[in-house]
């Protein structure tokens, strides 16, 4: 193998290793908030692992610099939506307080006057 | 010139380069753009701060992921997770809409935290709530937030002072 083969096989499963591990979380782990951490944040790294080894795979410019820019716009959009839905999930949901061991947010007055 | 003009034109500058080639490819771009880059930071004071800078927290951010997702990934494969979750409030130095955005996302893509919401606590400061999944001393976890990542995106934004 050469040295380039080696580190695609690298990449794919340290990918691989990440999705796996995001999957077990999502399974194994007690509350949403919990579960939103496995599963939002393991895969990123998963898949941008996995992306780059595809890039390294078709050794093509183009196809390298629309794998970089996928991964720009994962890490630009997935955040949002992991904030918003454990947002959903704290404002109306049904959160296992008995999981939460410190929880400031009870204290916050701006959803009850709601300024900026 | 703020920075984003300067930028544009260095982006203007490296499609130019890449369009004067034999062949037009990223990599020419790529070359008209660093060209450009060092041409303008010699123009401009503080633009090579400021561009260095972006790239040095995206360097720190794709490094502190890396870490990160070890640890989560060692949480959920230990064979009983010992969790100790809670909400921290931060309280918040950066002002603008751009700033907030960044470090909420910034503290959403690193592993074992996720920003949940802005609001105003009851003094009424303004602070950013997050979500630890190991959260230890909830001081510790505000001074490692603000010493980590507000520290270092103001340092960007309000460094780099253009002419």
């Amino acid at each position: 193998m050469t040295l380039g083969e080696i580190s695609i096989v690298l990449l794919s499963a340290f990918g691989v290793f990440f999705m796996l591990v995001s999957a077990i979380g999502i399974v194994r782990l007690p509350d949403v908030f919990s579960r939103m951490h496995a599963g939002g944040k393991a895969s990123t790294v998963g898949i941008s692992a996995m992306l780059l080894a595809a890039g390294f795979y078709f050794f093509d410019e183009f196809l390298f610099y629309r794998m970089l820019l996928l991964i720009a716009l994962l890490f630009a959009t997935l955040p949002i939506a992991t904030s918003a839905m454990s947002r959903a999930a704290y404002l109306t949901g049904p959160i296992k307080r008995k999981h939460l061991n410190h929880d400031d947010m009870a204290n916050d007055i701006s959803r009850k006057q709601p300024t900026g | 010139m703020n920075t984003r003009n300067i930028f544009l034109m260095n982006l203007i500058l490296g499609v130019v380069w890449g369009a004067l080639q034999e062949n037009i490819t990223a990599s020419g771009f790529l070359t008209g753009f660093v060209l450009g880059f060092l041409v303008l930071s010699v123009i401009y004071r503080g633009y090579a701060g400021t561009i260095l800078g972006i790239f040095g927290y995206i360097i720190f951010m794709v490094w502190s992921i890396i870490v990160a997702s070890f640890q989560v990934a060692g949480y959920v494969l230990s064979p009983q997770p010992k969790l100790d979750q809670g909400i921290v409030e931060v309280p918040l130095d950066v002002r603008s809409d751009l700033e907030t955005a960044i470090l909420a996302s910034s503290i959403t893509l690193t592993p074992g935290t996720i920003s949940i919401h802005v609001g105003r606590n009851q003094d009424g400061e303004r602070v950013l709530y997050v979500h630890n999944l190991v959260m230890g001393d909830p001081d510790e976890v505000r001074r490692t937030i603000k010493r980590e990542f507000e520290r270092r995106i103001l340092r960007v934004t309000r460094g780099g002072v253009i002419v």
